[in-house]
């Protein structure tokens, strides 16, 4: 692999490396599926290329983010207020937010940043050799690991924990859950949209069908990695975005070298993903085939 | 500390199924009190406690808790006052969360401080979790998921009186251990509830009339949906488990459905 593609691996991995913090922060932190996501990257994406073209790259990024909160806000009003369904709320949620997105981007399915400047760009003459985008994502990265490990000892962080593992408990200790939810919602789609962003800018390009199988990447790169880390908790969480989303992307940049078609990824990640889920149940049912063989074998000896 | 007046609750009203759970029921509880409460099933111990709890609200009537008509309180919010034990250990504590973690939580309910607890208080978290005897103190980092029935309910019973509550109900706390299990959980309940500097009003359902008639100062009977028995310090001196269910025998017509209550 070429300094080139490394680079490049790199960067697409740190910056969906917040994407999968989001993810994290849904389903496994608040144990809800949340797809809004997808609907959220992409309108962080958008308002970080409109306001990038408009000369505010960084303030992109802020309002990428402040966009991101206020879809997760809709979801937890739907989800809490107005009891719909976690999987129905997302769904209604990303639907209205195609739209949504289209308005941001003017009308139009694409918006390209060739030629404009980014938050990358200063980066530019402090970082040789093209690694300054990684340099500033790394960094990036690392703060808001930091920042949400941070946030998940505080008061209302383990509160938010808490809802996730038990609710019951937490409405019967003086904590509205809907309160925690809509904070965890509105904190992961801040997340994803803050991903979608960052990775408008690095690529210099938005496209309105970029969220498309977000979700699943997302989750798919965190159980990479959570596969391969030890421990629990928040700070076990986080590496394991960070570590499973670079590796992810080394694993597709590795199946594009071979001659397995580029469409094929998307079918790859589902079943990674189908695989992980299914692992308890399949790992039973062995154990069970194997315990009645040997049973039978042993009443046949008799 | 505690009153209701002239409370009314009737499930499902109107339709077939309508059953009444409270008539008209009314209590007065002093502060400092321990009050068990005995009663067969559908007598309207739990659906007292969760009217007094804020699970759902009555048809009629009033609760006051300190003065304060909390009647149509959300549950969230009048559980800064009120601390509560269920029957099922899990429900008290979060299984993914370490056992600091969960009494941190508890420990920063009601302040308004955003972050960890500080020294002082991490070892007074440490000294209540010594008081259990269960070797807790030094599992700090444990997950609470690993615990056993009795410690969970150990650390609960810790996690809701570590900020004192005007108000403790147990429902049922114990009825889900092994009999050693629950006569510990029962024994670190009276220390816990008489350890601080005033004893925390507690009210305590139980399906084993002999623990009513130990624990606490005052013995309540319930039987469909009304207070049968109400008895005081020295009207339960040297009562029997016999002798009450004579006095229910009596008073109601009937005798006590003993189903699921243990009589020793």
């Amino acid at each position: 692999m070429s300094a080139r593609e490394i680079i490049t691996l790199l960067e697409l991995g740190l910056a969906y490396a917040i994407l999968s913090m989001g993810v994290f922060v849904t389903f496994r932190v608040l144990d809800t599926p949340d797809l809004t996501t997808e609907g959220s990257f992409t309108l962080g994406a958008a308002v970080s290329a409109a306001l990038a073209l408009g000369g505010h790259p960084a303030l992109g990024l802020l309002l990428g983010f402040a966009a991101g909160a206020l879809a997760g806000l809709c979801t937890a009003l739907l989800m809490t207020r107005g009891r719909v369904q976690p999987i129905l709320t997302g769904i209604l949620v990303m639907t209205g937010l195609y739209s949504v997105n289209l308005f941001v981007m003017g009308g139009k399915s694409n918006l390209p940043l060739m030629r404009v400047d980014t938050v990358f760009t200063p980066m530019e003459a402090l970082v040789p050799g093209g690694w300054h985008r990684v340099a500033l994502l790394a960094l990036l990265v690392s703060l808001l690991g930091v920042g949400l490990c941070v946030f998940f000892r505080s008061s209302l962080g383990l509160s938010v924990r808490a809802t996730g593992d038990n609710e019951r408990m937490v409405r019967a200790s003086s904590i509205s859950t809907d309160v925690t939810k809509a904070v965890a919602l509105c904190l992961a789609n801040g997340l994803c949209a803050l991903s979608g962003a960052v990775v408008a800018q690095a690529q210099q390009f938005t496209d309105i069908s970029m969220g498309m199988g977000t979700v699943l990447v997302a989750l798919a790169s965190l159980i990479l990695g959570e596969t391969l880390l030890r421990g629990g908790g928040i700070p076990r969480g986080m590496l394991s975005a960070v570590v499973g989303s670079v590796l992810y992307r080394a694993i597709v940049a590795l199946v594009l070298k071979t001659s397995i078609p580029a469409y094929a990824v998307k079918l790859m990640t589902a079943l990674l993903v189908a695989a992980a889920v299914l692992q308890p149940t399949l790992a039973r049912a062995l154990t069970l085939a194997r315990a009645k063989r040997k049973e039978a074998r042993r009443h046949a000896a008799h | 500390m505690l009153r209701i007046e002239d409370v009314c609750k009737t499930f499902l009203p109107g339709t077939v199924h309508e059953r009444r759970a409270l008539a008209h029921l009314s209590l007065r509880v002093a502060a400092g009190d321990f009050v068990t409460i005995i009663g067969g099933n559908g007598a309207g111990k739990s659906t007292l406690f969760n009217l007094v709890a804020g699970v759902f609200y009555p048809d009629t009537g009033r609760v006051l808790l300190g003065g304060q008509d909390i009647t149509y309180w959300p549950e969230h919010r009048r559980a800064h006052q009120i601390g509560r034990l269920m029957q099922d250990p899990m429900a008290g504590t979060a299984p993914g969360m370490t056992i600091e973690e969960n009494i941190t939580l508890a420990m920063l309910r009601g302040t308004r401080r955003v972050f960890g607890l500080s020294r002082r208080e991490r070892e007074r978290a440490r000294t209540l979790l010594a008081r259990l005897d269960m070797g807790l103190e030094n599992r700090l980092h444990t997950r609470v998921g690993l615990l056993s029935g009795g410690e969970r309910q150990a650390v609960s019973l810790v996690m809701s009186t570590v900020v004192p509550p005007r108000l403790l109900l147990l429902d049922e706390h114990t009825a889900a251990l092994d009999p050693q299990a629950a006569r510990k959980v029962l024994r670190i309940t009276d220390a816990v509830v008489r350890g601080g500097e005033t004893p925390i009003t507690t009210l305590m359902i139980t399906h084993n009339i002999a623990t009513a008639l130990e624990m606490g100062n005052r013995t309540l009977m319930l039987d469909e949906g009304e207070i049968v028995l109400d008895l005081d310090a020295p009207a339960r001196q040297g009562l029997t488990v016999e002798a009450l269910l004579a006095l229910f025998a009596e008073r109601r017509k009937k005798k006590f459905d003993v189903d699921r209550v243990l009589l020793s």
